[in-house]
């Protein structure tokens, strides 16, 4: 069920009915009904995957009984390693096997060897990097006694299968999201309100920004040999907001959706394109991921203690894994890669830790610094999307050079019949929009509340794109 | 939780009044009178004669130059070929003529592998949503089309919104022109195809709605032809002996051109200079006779 179907819509209210006014008097029932919900929510997918979600579930609810139990440390680490082979092991087979074995054949037949090639049809369950790592967080951190282990199996399950970030995130730590479920929820109204701003917004963003972009972005990334430099380079412009509006709209629909049932979720994305450097980028961009591989890989690893080179090691391995976590592709391994170089020389110059305020704090506009910063920020951020977006690491390295050799700055008119430039417009009331509200988590407060209100339903009717809408891109993560 | 109902309240009243702010904004946009396609060009014709009309898909729409036929007939024209459409859409356009009284003495429709579905092309439903709510088309048509009586305001716009959303609107209100001149209708390609392929259905259904419709509205007048196909096209003589077998009636020209490939665009494309010479050949077999006499 996508948030921005009709279906959901439905959903949502009947869902909020029964929550608040059938079953609100009691906890197990909240729980209940709310693990009730997310198996309808995910099977309305394919039911069949249910099982897997369950087998996650029952795996790592014993796991975490049997290790909270345990006294001897062995005993321990021979259960958590249990868990990490399990999860591991069905992201690996469902995400991982035919890229596994593509890889291994092609290197075999570049040696001159030929195989035959023996793969499966392997569908993806939606959402599977999303709960394996959730699930993963939990066992963890039973481990390394952070947290108890839960004795509740709905409690545990409902955490597992929480609808609003099921299949997409934000990913969250289970020391964060599970106590909720230990508490009987109250309905608070700011809270349910600020729910409701996050999903106007957050359809905005998926709806009018990342839908309105993608018909560009395929048609210019599919016709990229055709296309003058201008183009390619919005291409890559209008790729980074399709993917930023469609992920980040995505998110705070979640978070919207979890305050409509009482949960407060992690936020997930801060104006990422606003980042004077890399390192911000990376505090402001999928933030529960990023966080996740801190906590549970970086430090792990020794994060930013030792050597340099250490230091770039770890650095390196964080943002691969990040890269490979994305997709069975050598161009997100690659794309991690990329956002690795640039952070190295934040990292080496000390002053990954430079940018930690508000930018322009205090300021209506941008110093000049500040704004070369970010367009430099943004410029290297469009490089590593332009290897996201393409099929091959070849397509992209050619994107990249006919955007540097081709000459030509005319305005290209696109197969989709929409002349190359005509998005621009559309970004520029989105960025106007966040610019003025990037110390808040959406732009609907102030005097003008409304009047935003109504701008962005007004957008969201006619700009939307509804006869041709898009899946979510991260799904397929 | 009062103040999240009034809350929720006043969000679903501005969704609701500005639905039917835009409802209104658009319909008029669309119904104004100025044609940017050939859909709001047919609605907005009305009591007048045409002696010649051409309907079909693409290979309507590419290959018949209607200002052609005029010059060499002397008779009126208008070619009202459709990209991608399907047999009910060309039905529909002659049903809308047939209530806005416009008479005609020939209806010339080009018979393709369309006859193989009974569906309206996604384009043309949108181009006539805008009509729903008005009088502008009649009730048998919008039951034909399967218009809901339900109608929630601007939902149509918004489920159509890449063929009528806000950028059509803006463009209708400025009036802008359409790369089609309607009265004429025809669009020519300017390419020569290379390496042309092509693929033909084997078989071919042995009814179709929007051609039963199309022989109840004109049942004395209405003439099938094939248009040219490039003779590489797989499955053509098989296509054709189909065909022809369900539509005995039907006059093939589909390998007219078999000695000509420079006329193709593409397999099931004339280009400019295909389409002044298919445009001839047909005028001179089905029309020029007729208007002698």
């Amino acid at each position: 069920m996508l948030f921005n179907s009709i279906e959901f819509l439905l959903f949502l209210p009947v869902c909020f009915i029964i929550y608040w006014f059938v079953v609100q008097r009691n906890l197990k029932l909240q729980n209940a009904f709310i693990l009730l919900a997310s198996y309808f929510f995910y099977g309305w997918w394919d039911y069949r995957f249910l099982a897997l979600i369950a087998f996650s579930t029952v795996v790592d609810y014993s796991i975490a009984i049997v290790m909270g139990k345990t006294q001897s440390a062995n005993r321990k680490k021979l259960l958590l390693l249990t868990s990490l082979a399990i999860n591991l092991g069905l992201l690996g087979f469902f995400k991982y096997y035919g890229f596994f074995i593509d890889s291994w054949v092609d290197a075999f037949s570049a040696l001159g060897v030929e195989m035959h090639k023996s793969t499966l049809n392997i569908i993806l369950p939606v959402g599977i990097s999303f709960y394996t790592f959730q699930t993963l967080s939990y066992t963890i951190d039973v481990y390394r006694k952070k947290l108890e282990p839960s004795r509740n199996f709905i409690n545990f399950a409902a955490y597992v299968a929480f609808f609003p970030q099921l299949v997409a995130g934000p990913i969250e730590r289970a020391t964060n999201l599970l106590p909720q479920f230990s508490k009987k929820r109250v309905f608070k109204e700011e809270l349910a309100i600020s729910g409701i701003h996050l999903i106007i917004w957050g359809l905005f963003q998926k709806v009018v920004i990342a839908d309105s972009c993608a018909p560009y972005v395929n048609s210019i990334f599919d016709n990229y040999e055709n296309m003058n430099s201008l183009s390619l380079i919005l291409g890559a412009v209008y790729f980074a907001f399709q993917i930023y509006g469609d992920f980040a709209g995505y998110s705070n629909i979640a978070i919207g959706t979890a305050r409509l049932l009482g949960f407060d979720l992690m936020r997930n994305f801060n104006y990422p394109y606003f980042s004077r450097d890399m390192a911000e980028f990376w505090r402001r961009w999928h933030i529960s991921l990023s966080t996740w591989f801190r906590d549970y890989l970086y430090i792990p690893l020794g994060g930013s203690r030792g050597s340099k080179w250490l230091q770039l090691r770890n650095v390196m391995i964080i943002f691969l894994v990040s890269g490979f976590w994305h997709g069975a592709n050598w161009t997100f391994v690659f794309w991690g890669f990329l956002h690795a170089l640039f952070f190295v020389p934040v990292l080496l110059l000390n002053r990954n830790r430079n940018h930690l305020n508000q930018v322009s704090e205090n300021r209506i506009l941008p110093s000049l610094k500040e704004l070369a910063q970010i367009l430099v920020t943004f410029l290297l951020a469009c490089v590593a999307w332009v290897f996201f977006r393409a099929s091959t690491i070849r397509e992209a390295f050619d994107y990249l050079k006919r955007t540097f050799a081709t000459s030509g700055f005319d305005i290209q008119y696109l197969n989709i019949e929409r002349y190359s430039i005509e998005m621009l417009l559309i970004l520029f009331v989105f960025i106007t929009y966040e610019w003025f509200h990037r110390d808040k988590e959406h732009p609907f407060y102030g005097k003008w509340k409304w009047l935003k209100i109504t701008s962005i339903i007004l957008m969201l009717l006619t700009l939307g794109v509804y006869s041709n809408h898009q899946d979510f891109i991260y799904f397929q993560f | 939780m009062s103040n999240f109902l009034k809350h929720i309240i006043a969000v679903i009243i501005i969704t609701i009044a500005s639905a039917y702010l835009l409802e209104s904004v658009y319909t008029y946009a669309f119904t104004t009178g100025f044609s940017r396609n050939k859909t709001q060009y047919v609605v907005q014709l009305k009591d007048t004669h045409i002696d010649y009309i051409f309907l079909g898909s693409s290979r309507v729409e590419n290959h018949i130059d209607c200002e052609l036929v005029t010059q060499l007939t002397g008779k009126s024209c208008i070619n009202l070929g459709l990209q991608a459409s399907k047999t009910n859409d060309s039905a529909a356009l002659l049903q809308i003529l047939e209530d806005n009284n416009v008479t005609y003495d020939q209806v010339l429709f080009q018979l393709d592998y369309a006859v193989n579905f009974d569906s309206y092309a996604p384009a043309f439903i949108s181009s006539i949503a805008p009509y729903q709510n008005t009088k502008m088309i009649s009730k048998d048509l919008k039951e034909q089309l399967e218009m809901s009586s339900i109608d929630l305001p601007f939902v149509r716009y918004a489920a159509n919104d890449k063929m009528i959303g806000l950028r059509e609107v803006v463009l209708q209100l400025i009036q802008k022109p359409s790369k089609v001149n309607f009265n004429n209708g025809f669009l020519g390609i300017d390419r020569v195809g290379t390496a042309m392929k092509g693929i033909l259905p084997q078989t071919i259904t042995a009814t179709n709605r929007g051609v039963q419709i199309m022989k109840e509205v004109a049942p004395t007048s209405l003439l099938f032809y094939t248009a040219p196909y490039c003779k590489s096209d797989s499955n053509r003589d098989v296509f054709i002996k189909e065909l022809q077998k369900i539509y005995p009636e039907v006059i093939s020209y589909i390998d007219l051109f078999d000695s000509t490939e420079s006329y193709f665009a593409d397999c099931g494309h004339l280009n400019r200079e295909g389409a002044t010479a298919f445009t001839k050949q047909l005028t001179a077999d089905l029309l020029l006779h007729q208007s002698k006499n």
